[in-house]
């Protein structure tokens, strides 16, 4: 089945009849690209789960809304945007719970093969990630992973191209040194 | 499995520009057929949602309406809520104290046992518990209620 435009999607949307099938359509058509930024920042399967419901039900809600100033799936990817760093914030606000509790937590299932099946640079590379601070994690996960653009992504956090580079730049620089590190003491 | 494309960014970082694009995470079998419908059922049960985000629309009248009616409710809640602080010893309506309430309220939490606990202690109450009581009375009581049969041979 090919993905529908934009415009065909808000089209059956907006029709009493075919709102439920729109809806199914949009859901089909970019439940993967979502999962798999939200997984890259949660790294649970049941946290991303979570997460990508509320977002697709906010979706749901708001969707009348959604007057195509922007291409839909940035405003999708928006509302998961902000969906996963309310989640992480949420969990860090949890006062039984210390930061290095949560870092724990979010690296922890990626030792367990059932989860995580990338070799060792790999593992390295998530481990990596989850040091950056999240809207920095966000940005490099939607530029190195899904090859976003600048303008996408400025979209998506409402952030200026400018700062978003030099986001980039910053976490491009501290995860290779984090890399590197690695390949040195695997070496010794 | 491509290598991610050499850009300017990466220009500096040899390891991450090497690196197949690949994602390691494992997701369980036929999440993706499931999902759809776990998320409509979700949906399903708060329909009411629609409707309430009808009511708040962008009308900016909506929401001077919607600000001013939670306002007089929060004040409404104050007023009612608010509690009596004149008079040295609060009093309900039929001029009983709230000490005395509080006090019958604890008498009346305890079971038959434990009130005659409480009054074997104080002689004075189980005095006055006992006066105008017959002595077969007492003994029926006692009897009735399945109360130790000590009770029994201190009162009679």
């Amino acid at each position: 089945m090919s993905d529908l435009s934009d415009e065909e999607l808000m089209a059956m949307f907006r029709e009493e009849r075919t709102r439920h099938y729109a809806f199914d359509l949009l859901m089909r058509q970019y439940q993967r690209r979502l999962y798999a930024f939200v997984r890259r920042m949660v790294t649970d399967h049941d946290e991303a789960q979570d997460v990508l419901q509320d977002s697709f039900v906010k979706v749901w809600h708001n969707l009348d809304q959604f007057r195509g100033g922007s291409a839909l799936f940035s405003w999708l990817y928006r509302i998961t945007h902000n969906q996963c760093l309310d989640h992480l914030r949420r969990r860090k606000r949890n006062v039984f719970v210390s930061n290095e509790s949560v870092m724990n937590s979010l690296t922890s299932n990626m030792d367990a093969t059932e989860h995580f099946n990338g070799d060792h640079i790999q593992r390295q590379l998530q481990r990596a990630l989850m040091t950056l601070p999240d809207k920095q994690r966000a940005v490099f996960t939607m530029k190195y992973f899904e090859e976003l653009k600048y303008e996408e992504i400025s979209t998506i956090t409402g952030t200026s191209v400018g700062a978003l580079k030099s986001s980039y730049h910053i976490a491009v620089k501290k995860i290779e040194a984090w890399l590197q590190r690695d390949q040195t003491k695997s070496a010794l | 499995m491509n290598a991610h494309r050499d850009t300017e960014d990466l220009q500096d970082a040899p390891l991450l520009r090497s690196l197949p694009m690949h994602d390691p995470f494992v997701v369980p079998d036929g999440f993706f057929d499931r999902f759809p419908l776990e998320v409509k059922q979700r949906i399903a049960l708060r329909p009411r949602r629609m409707a309430w985000t009808n009511l708040l629309s962008t009308s900016w009248l909506n929401w001077r309406v919607a600000s001013l009616a939670g306002a007089l409710g929060i004040a409404l809640v104050i007023a009612v809520l608010r509690p009596d602080t004149s008079g040295d010893e609060p009093t309900n309506l039929s001029g009983t104290s709230s000490q005395a309430l509080s006090e019958e309220a604890y008498l009346e939490s305890l079971d038959d046992t434990e009130l005659w606990a409480l009054y074997g202690e104080d002689p004075e109450l189980l005095t006055a518990v006992g006066d105008g009581f017959e002595d077969h009375e007492l003994e029926a009581y006692i009897l009735h209620q399945e109360l130790p049969v000590e009770l029994l041979i201190e009162e009679l």
